[in-house]
């Protein structure tokens, strides 16, 4: 893969960026074997390990994939809003290559959890949605990053349209500590964290919080590949327009 | 009682379908796009 370099006499040359994206196309083929198998894996665990929740039933069992795909989500929206700040202060295009890539996946990863939360919220509080404090902040996430993969395409030019993601994302991440906090700071529908509860209330089964780990792993390891292909794919598409140009 | 496992049985199938062909359809895509650009020489990928 060559190098793209888009350093000029205000910016300094990029260095830091490019070596993330040749790291991550270095792990792409291991990282993509494992995640394979490490979701395999907590299929099966979630299937045959996790016992059924008392109250709750099968129903329960999306707990396994909402949570995840939720701390995916969340994982995915830091990188952007990490990788935003340094495209502005480095101006490095590469920084950008990668927020943009890693902003494609918080937006699949938002809908998992937008999507199978009310499928879980119908049996169990006879409602799809509710304007409940945390599904009302993961909504406007999910709209945030809606904008955010408009914003490069309707951009008068691609660098303005960067710069532009860029303020999304940061305006985005600012959602995240008030997604999280917004079941301790208002009533809501949605249950209080019950694997890191910071009060010391109820506790997950042993069997629950191990798939639930393991599948939290499982998710991780998705998120690597998909973000280390991604960017290749950015990576490679810009270098294809900067020789058509 | 039975009706209700049946109907929790198929809110669950429904939430595994929606996130298994929400992960493999975004691996096909990104394979897909991967296998478009890379095996382009020095065109332009983007109209």
């Amino acid at each position: 893969m060559a190098d793209l370099n888009t350093g000029n006499a205000n910016h300094p040359e990029p260095v830091g960026a490019i070596r993330v994206v040749q790291q991550l196309a270095r792990i792409e083929r291991p990282v993509g074997i494992l995640a394979a198998m490490a979701v395999c894996a907590a299929i099966g665990m979630i299937v045959m390990y996790a016992p059924l929740e008392v109250e709750q039933g099968e129903i329960q069992k999306i707990f396994y994939v909402h949570v995840p795909s939720a701390w995916t989500a969340f994982l995915a929206v830091t990188v952007v809003f990490l990788s935003s700040i340094l495209f502005l202060l480095t101006r490095d295009r590469v920084w950008d290559e990668i927020a943009a890539s890693a902003g494609e996946i918080a937006l699949v990863f938002l809908t998992i959890v937008l999507t199978t939360g009310p499928l879980w919220g119908r049996p169990v509080w006879n409602t799809w949605w509710t304007w409940d404090a945390r599904l009302t902040y993961t909504l406007i996430l999910w709209l945030v990053f809606a904008a955010y993969q408009l914003v490069r395409p309707f951009a008068a030019d691609s660098e303005r349209g960067a710069r532009f993601a860029a303020v999304l994302s940061i305006i985005g991440f600012v959602d995240l500590p008030i997604i999280h906090f917004s079941v301790l700071w208002w009533r809501t529908l949605h249950p209080k964290p019950i694997v890191m509860d910071p009060v010391g209330g109820k506790h997950l089964d042993p069997a629950m919080f191990q798939t639930l780990m393991f599948t939290l792993g499982a998710w991780t390891l998705l998120f690597l590949y998909f973000l280390s292909k991604r960017v290749q794919i950015e990576h490679r598409r810009n270098e294809l327009d900067a020789a058509g140009r | 009682m039975q009706l209700e496992f049946g109907r929790n049985l198929g809110y669950l199938a429904t939430a595994y379908a929606i996130v298994f062909v929400a992960i493999g359809g975004y691996t096909a895509s990104l394979i897909a796009r991967w296998r478009s650009v890379s095996g382009q020489g020095d065109r332009p990928a983007r109209e």
